[in-house]
């Protein structure tokens, strides 16, 4: 975990400072709604439907007990002791209030946190692999990289008034991309080259929205020490060339459609001649100063434990089911990487309780070396757990209700706040999310079908990733009433696709039924051992359109 | 011109007059702030007085439109139409670092005074504010930060530094 030293401290305490005498101002009448509006959204401050919204930085999903504590007792403070864990790393208190927030700010600054950039038309935080660090087959720790751009982008003082919002995501697996690097403005992945430097694969104009799109490569390989310099070219480029007349075709990727990436690319070359080996250039120092904050825990010299965990499976069909659904492998023998669900029946996808929180806590502090990620499914992980203690934590997550064996599965839902909270929303959508998790409420029944991404946005800002769920699902409103559009065949990893559009929206009662028919389509067509996402596209949409629409008699 | 910050201090006196557009009458006995379009046809016909000349550009200008005239310029204008256009945040850069221009680079027109710090970072050294109250809180924020992260047109990053 990176560690604040005196400069980062003064960062964001300076911030907490500037943001309480905005706010001052605001409420004294001296900065107007629209002056407000940019500098407050810089600090994740929404007006939302029931009251403001605060969205908190999560940095590349690295959070240790001490922050998630703190999280707990600023919503009990200051909100209604609860909030939400998102689909990009970051956690959002629902009902602060806006004279409260300069103190919210300042009480996640003492535990190294912000809210810096979190929204507004500037680079939000930098998104990366939960199981960053501990995989066996990543090429590079994405994590020092993250560290590096979060640094760079915070308060640049040249990116803060873009055309649109502005992600960047890191992917240091060469054999899963579960960043979706690919559906971000920029999205870079870790390579080797022929000669065994290390670099990147830059990504750019891939997003969601109402036009959404899959990454250009725009470059195959970019050296490490060039990665500020370079994305300096391209937010530059995009800064001075992106359209301002219209919000929705202000995003990077309109600006690369509209070039095409070849004359994208020599755009952003050019630019880059005049600032490679500049004054971004990253020294060695540097590198090695962040990179050193992200080495491995004090792990145990251990074999794998595979004789016990042999026998507790036999013993415990129940633990064995949670072993295959949500415990991962992990580099270090003797380890494992293991995901607490927060997708229980009844609880809103993403939503975790202050109690909860202080659970996860001590789980972590017991099992974990005190640290956890935040997946982009929005669930927690414990990265580093020994592997002859995965029972006695089972049996913990399982007292907090942490424990549910469904990662990857149907019910595993990636949900937005929806109508419920959201201002933007067109309809709700946790409540659908319910709706097909009592469905779907059989471990066995979901095993069988396997993995199934299914993603749940309330409107087409789709912070729900519906597009690029297997299943996605789509809140529309028509006329005033709420309606679900449903697609089939996203993907989020190396073989990126837009899920395709099934046919009619359909009513809310309707969709666990939309749903359970698609999933019999599937279970009719596959072949052994076929995925859900590799079936959909061997035999195309026809047969689920023609299921789901079917004159009943 | 009033309300006027310049090098970090309030300006009471300050001789440039801004030529909005053609209906606004040329002065003759001091220095103007041109539109870049009515300043090349000046130019072009010989009519620029002997007084030091000023350029604004609009958002949609770029830098690169002044690449022949920079030399001539004393002050070069960023016109925000409205705060939320960042434009101008890069064509300061470009002018300081890429263009090597060391005269007076003025924002005018709809910026926040709490866009002065990042501004100045880009390499603005002056600000006509809309009010003196905007003023005198831009004056108070051009130093809101001790610490940046990222190199601009005065210093190198944090990460030489540290």
């Amino acid at each position: 975990m990176y560690v604040y030293d005196s400069f980062d401290q003064k960062v964001v305490d300076e911030r907490v400072a500037q943001f309480r005498e905005q706010t001052e101002r605001y409420l004294d009448g001296q900065l107007a709604d629209e002056e407000f509006l940019p500098l407050r959204l810089q600090n994740g401050l929404y007006i939302q439907r029931h009251a403001p919204m605060l969205r908190i930085a999560i940095p590349y999903g690295l959070l240790d007990s001490t922050k998630l504590r703190k999280l707990a007792e600023l919503t009990e403070t200051f909100d209604k002791g609860y909030a939400h864990f998102t689909t990009r790393q970051n956690i959002q208190f629902n009902w602060p209030a806006l004279e409260d927030v300069p103190d919210i700010l300042a009480g996640l600054a003492q535990v190294q946190m912000h809210a810096i950039q979190t929204s507004g038309n500037c680079i939000r935080n930098t998104t990366t692999d939960q199981f960053a660090g501990v995989l066996r087959d990543e090429i590079a720790d994405p994590r020092p990289w993250c560290e590096l751009i979060r640094q760079w982008s915070t308060l640049h003082p040249e990116f803060a008034f873009l055309p649109r919002k502005f992600k960047i995501a890191v992917n240091g697996s060469p054999s899963s991309d579960r960043a979706a690097v690919r559906f971000h403005d920029i999205g870079l992945e870790l390579v080797r080259n022929d000669v065994n430097e290390l670099g990147f694969r830059v990504f750019v104009g891939g997003g969601l929205g109402r036009t959404p799109l899959v990454g250009q490569l725009i470059r195959e390989f970019l050296p490490t020490q060039h990665l500020l310099s370079y994305l300096e070219a391209i937010l530059r480029v995009y800064n001075l060339l992106g359209r301002r007349d219209n919000k929705y075709k202000a995003r990077i990727k309109i600006l690369v459609k509209a070039l095409g990436a070849d004359a994208f690319r020599d755009k952003v070359e050019a630019e880059w001649t005049y600032l490679k080996d500049g004054a971004a250039t990253l020294t060695e120092a540097e590198v090695n100063r962040v990179a050193a904050h992200f080495i491995d825990p004090d792990y145990a010299s251990l074999d794998d434990a595979d004789a016990l965990l042999a026998q507790q499976k036999v013993d415990n069909p129940a633990f064995a089911q949670w072993l295959s659904r949500n415990v991962h492998l992990h580099k270090k023998p003797g380890y494992a990487a293991v995901t607490l669900s927060i997708k229980k029946l009844g609880y809103a996808p993403g939503d975790c309780t202050a109690d909860q929180m202080r659970s996860v806590a001590q789980l972590a502090d017991e099992f974990s070396f005190g640290e956890l990620r935040v997946s982009h499914e929005q669930n927690l992980i414990l990265a580093d757990v020994r592997q002859d203690r995965l029972f006695d934590l089972w049996e913990a997550a399982k007292l907090v209700g942490l424990a549910t064996a469904n990662i990857g599965t149907l019910s595993d839902v990636i949900c937005c706040p929806g109508g419920d909270y959201c201002a933007l929303a067109n309809a709700k959508s946790i409540p659908i999310a319910e709706s097909i998790q009592s469905r779907f409420d059989d471990l066995d029944y979901l095993y069988d079908l396997g993995d199934i991404d299914l993603n749940i946005s309330g409107c087409m800002n789709a912070c729900g990733h519906h597009h690029i769920g297997n299943i996605g699902i789509l809140g529309v409103d028509k006329k005033g009433e709420e309606f679900y559009q449903v697609s089939l065949g996203g993907d989020s990893g190396q073989n990126a696709r837009v899920g395709k559009i099934l046919g009619p929206s359909f009513n809310a009662d309707d969709i666990p039924d939309v749903v359970d028919k698609i999933v019999q389509v599937y279970v009719d067509h596959r072949h052994q051992d076929e995925l859900f996402a590799d079936t959909v596209e061997r035999v195309g949409l026809e047969p689920f359109k023609e299921r789901v629409y079917a004159k009943s008699h | 011109m009033q309300n006027l910050i310049k090098n970090g201090a309030l300006q009471p006196d300050d001789a440039w007059v801004l030529i909005v557009d053609e209906a606004t009458t040329a002065p003759t006995d001091a220095p103007a702030i041109w539109p870049l379009q009515q300043y090349l046809v000046q130019r072009q016909s010989g009519q620029l007085s002997g007084q030091p000349h000023g350029v604004w550009l609009n958002e949609e200008q770029m830098v690169d439109e002044l690449a022949e005239v920079l030399d001539e310029l004393a002050l070069v204008a960023l016109h925000f139409p409205k705060f939320a256009d960042g434009r101008s945040f890069s064509k300061a850069r470009l002018l300081r670092e890429r263009l090597s221009f060391t005269g007076e680079i003025r924002a005018v027109g709809d910026f926040l005074p709490d866009q002065v710090d990042y501004l100045a970072r880009c390499g603005v050294d002056a600000f006509a504010c809309r009010n003196e109250q905007e003023a005198n809180t831009a004056l108070s924020m051009l130093d809101t930060f001790s610490v940046h992260y990222q190199s601009d047109t005065h210093q190198t990053p944090l990460f030489q530094q540290r």
